[in-house]
């Protein structure tokens, strides 16, 4: 709601005076070589060096990148240095795939508990795009974390084929994290859970 | 068998002492109280049933010259043995005399020395102190007077058959050229009381009437004795004494002071004499006053078929009367009472409960009292409530102490405290209303959110068309924040408000940031490199240059609240916020969950600042001067 609300009654940017489309490079050349790049980077993992560089293209590439994203999500470790860029270019767009295998990573008791928190934030965002948290915001003392909250920003992160999900994220999230909070074999991630559910947009 | 020398020799002393403070009022020392004083004493209506437990016997207090009451029975009987407590209620009123008014306005000093003894403080039962004048004293069956206390019970402990009750003289007179007359003008009085002593919060012992049928002509009564904690009670032993009550003039006997004023008023030198203790002790009369109690002691009745059972079906010949029974309740020996009535409603005394102030702001505090009315009923107080008039909050009893007769504590919120109990036997309730009036809002103190970079933004923005804002170009997390307790909510200990919880404080601890691609807006950034060189040649908007970049981050923070400007997403959400949630944070009363309902409290408050920030995009509030070239969004199949 909060989203449509905004959609509806804010066309015009606060900050940009015309239509983003027209405002886009013409020459997109240069970003399609870098995606085909990043997407071997990420699959095959050559040439090595540029996987800093792929992590922070793949979010622009669209559908062409969701296979390489599934593969680095699939071995995520516990780097927060690597998360960091990941987080932020799977946040850029969704699809079916991706909601399957962040939430595949979310459940897995095996997994690191950052590449957990990872796929957490970035669902997070799915489910309402003005929430973007940070691990700070589900990593450290407990007692510290179940008393911080987090709120919505001004300006939704912009999450492309949010629309096209066959069904919101949302109440699937809600439960897979009471399962959690309840009894995950980590209680770091019970209290990350708890966190999660204590705030927007999964708090009553 | 009565020792009153204490008396006697505590009135000589003053006296004595009186002429030690001032020459010029030196009293004349055969000034003694005139003896016959008890000739003026009532004798307890030889007609009145005996008033035992429950009962109340009352000295009055009147005219300018209070006699000395030599201790005497009062009429009040009861079956020995029984563990009771008598307490001493009322007080002597005391109103300066014209006389004395006009004494004093020459002889000012003098009055001002002795201003203690000449004030108008009602006195309470245990007396002016130090002259030990109008001092209450009781005794069982004539024995050695105890005084009252400055609270708590005259006697204690095991009953004798009858009590004896006393109180002594208090006198004051002026003297000069102009003639000679009374200080002060008396009027109220004591009243002594017996009740049960039915044990400590541990384990009472209660007496119930299950059934009863009496009427004018007296019925049969079903009674139950229990203990509160579940423990046997054991050798029962059950009694009824029916209803009565005494009143003892305790007032001046004129012909006796007349009789010694007269022989007091001679001499020239302006004089004050006051006069407390003990009078002279006429045995013969108090002794046949207790032969006269003794006469009436027999009409309590001992239900002895009763006695060893729990229960006991009682059939009794009068309308009214109390029962009792004794028990010993952990070996220790208790007693209850139960009055019964056939005229129902105690005699029509009722309970009555007075909150003061009635009105306070929150976090003060206010006093409930319970009384009855007529204020010489016997009251037994049972039980205390609240009912907040709040529904979230639940109503609650108190939890200790329920048997006293004030509640008092800071209020946090309003509600109506209701109290329950006995008057005269009878079951009843009251109940008093106090309202709550709100402190000035507790709001937040919001200081100027920092502005970072952040690693989640993208080093390639975009934004989705049609979407508000450049999210990756800058952002604040405006509703970010702690919630702190600590120093910021009080708990209220005790009264009809004891453990709720409330804050002196907000808890809201803002954590917000504002976040700017910082890295971006440079002039040679990847951002820097999409912007055209000469941008302006051809287009009908001003599109931002590379060399433009880094000036747009000053601007992007005034717009997102570096400076809390009241029109930026910061100074809009703050002012909002607090315009929300200081009343409610200043009025929001907790009783459990505390982190659950301050953060529901605080929904409403956070939701509607936020929708106050998005007007600074609204309004378009330091908006970006040019228009930014971004990167393609990602396309989606």
């Amino acid at each position: 709601m909060r989203m449509i609300g905004r959609l509806v009654c804010l066309t015009g940017l606060a900050l940009s005076a015309a239509p983003l489309s027209a405002q886009t490079h013409a020459d997109s050349i240069k970003v399609r070589n870098d995606c085909r790049l990043a997407v071997q980077v990420l699959t095959k993992g050559v040439p090595g060096p540029q996987r800093t560089d792929a992590l922070n293209t793949i979010g622009l590439c669209g559908s062409e990148g969701v296979p390489a994203l599934v593969a680095v999500w699939s071995a995520a470790a516990d780097d927060r240095a690597e998360l960091g860029p990941l987080v932020t270019g799977t946040r850029a767009f969704v699809t079916p795939e991706l909601v399957s295998t962040l939430f595949s990573t979310l459940e897995q008791p095996g997994r690191s508990l950052n590449a957990r928190v990872a796929a957490l934030l970035v669902l997070l965002t799915y489910a309402d795009s003005s929430v973007v948290p940070g691990f700070e915001n589900f990593v450290g003392d407990p007692a510290e974390l179940l008393v911080h909250h987090y709120g919505a920003i001004d300006h939704p992160a912009p999450v492309v084929g949010r629309e096209r999900l066959p069904e919101p994220v949302t109440e699937r999230l809600r439960s897979t994290l009471q399962a959690i909070a309840a009894g995950d074999a980590d209680p770091r991630m019970q209290v990350a859970a708890r966190v999660a559910l204590n705030n927007p947009p999964l708090a009553p | 068998m009565r020792n009153r020398d204490p008396w006697a020799l505590g009135s000589l002393a003053v006296v004595l002492g009186l002429v030690a403070c001032h020459e010029a009022i030196a009293p004349n020392a055969s000034r003694g109280p005139a003896a016959p004083l008890y000739s003026s004493v009532a004798d307890p209506d030889p007609e009145a049933p005996p008033m035992g437990i429950g009962g109340s016997v009352t000295i009055t207090a009147s005219g300018s010259f209070l006699p000395d009451v030599p201790l005497q029975a009062s009429g009040l009987t009861l079956p020995p043995g029984i563990p009771v407590k008598v307490t001493v209620t009322g007080n002597v009123t005391r109103t300066q005399t014209d006389g004395l008014k006009f004494f004093c306005l020459f002889f000012v000093d003098l009055c001002t020395e002795f201003a203690f003894y000449l004030g108008e403080d009602p006195v309470p039962p245990s007396g002016v102190p130090v002259i030990d004048a109008a001092v209450a004293f009781a005794s069982w069956d004539g024995g050695e007077g105890q005084r009252a206390p400055e609270s708590g019970a005259i006697l204690t402990g095991p009953s004798g058959s009858e009590l004896w009750v006393g109180r002594s003289q208090f006198f004051c007179e002026f003297s000069w050229d102009f003639g000679s007359g009374p200080c002060l003008t008396f009027g109220g009085s004591y009243t002594y009381t017996v009740h049960a002593d039915s044990g400590d919060e541990s384990a009472h012992l209660v007496l119930n009437v299950t059934a009863q049928s009496i009427g004018s002509g007296g019925g049969t009564a079903d009674l139950e004795v229990e203990t509160t904690d579940g423990s046997p009670a054991e050798d029962v032993r059950w009694y009824f004494v029916p209803d009565g009550g005494g009143v003892i003039d305790g007032g001046e006997p004129p012909i006796s002071v007349a009789a010694r004023v007269e022989g007091e008023s001679s001499g020239t030198e302006p004089r004050l004499s006051i006069v407390g203790g003990g009078g002279e002790r006429m045995a013969g009369p108090a002794a046949a006053r207790a032969a006269s109690g003794a006469e009436a002691a027999a009409s309590w009745t001992s239900l002895s078929s009763c006695d060893g059972e729990i229960t006991c079906h009682a059939t009794i010949e009068v309308s009214a009367g109390t029962f009792v029974a004794t028990a010993l309740v952990h070996d220790t020996p208790r007693a209850a009472e139960r009055r019964v009535s056939g005229s129902g409603g105690g005699g029509g005394a009722t309970m009555q409960l007075e909150c003061t102030p009635a009105e306070v702001q929150r976090a003060q505090s206010v006093t409930c009292t319970a009384s009855a009315d007529p204020a010489n009923a016997t009251l037994v107080v049972q039980g205390w409530r609240f009912s907040p008039d709040d529904g979230r909050l639940r109503p609650f009893s108190r939890s200790s102490g329920e048997d006293q007769v004030t509640w008092a504590g800071k209020m946090v919120t309003s509600g109506t405290v209701t109290v329950h109990g006995t008057v005269n036997g009878q079951p009843g309730e009251a109940t008093a209303h106090i309202g709550v009036t709100n402190r000035p809002p507790l709001t937040v103190n919001f200081e100027a959110p920092p502005v970072t970079d952040d690693a989640d933004m993208s080093e390639r923005p975009y934004q989705v068309p049609d979407q508000r804002g450049l999210h990756h170009i800058g952002h604040i997390h405006a509703g970010d924040h702690f919630l702190r307790f600590e120093g910021r909510l009080d708990g209220v200990n005790e009264g009809p408000n004891g453990g709720l919880f409330y804050f002196t404080a907000n808890p809201y601890d803002p954590d917000w940031a504002i976040h700017i691609n910082l890295s971006q807006l440079q002039s040679n950034s990847e951002l820097a490199r999409l912007q055209m060189d000469n941008p302006n040649v051809i287009s009908t908007t001003v599109k931002c240059r590379a060399s433009q970049l880094p000036s747009l981050v000053g601007t992007i923070e005034v717009h997102e609240g570096k400076t809390m400007h009241p029109r930026s997403h910061a100074g809009r959400y703050s002012a909002k916020f607090n315009e929300v949630a200081g009343p409610v944070i200043e009025q929001l009363v907790i009783q459990d969950d505390l982190l659950e309902v301050t953060r529901a409290a605080l929904a409403p408050a956070i939701s509607a600042a936020s929708k106050e920030a998005d007007k600074a995009d609204d309004e378009r509030f330091s908006a970006i001067p040019c228009t930014l070239v971004l990167f393609p969004a990602p396309a989606v199949r």
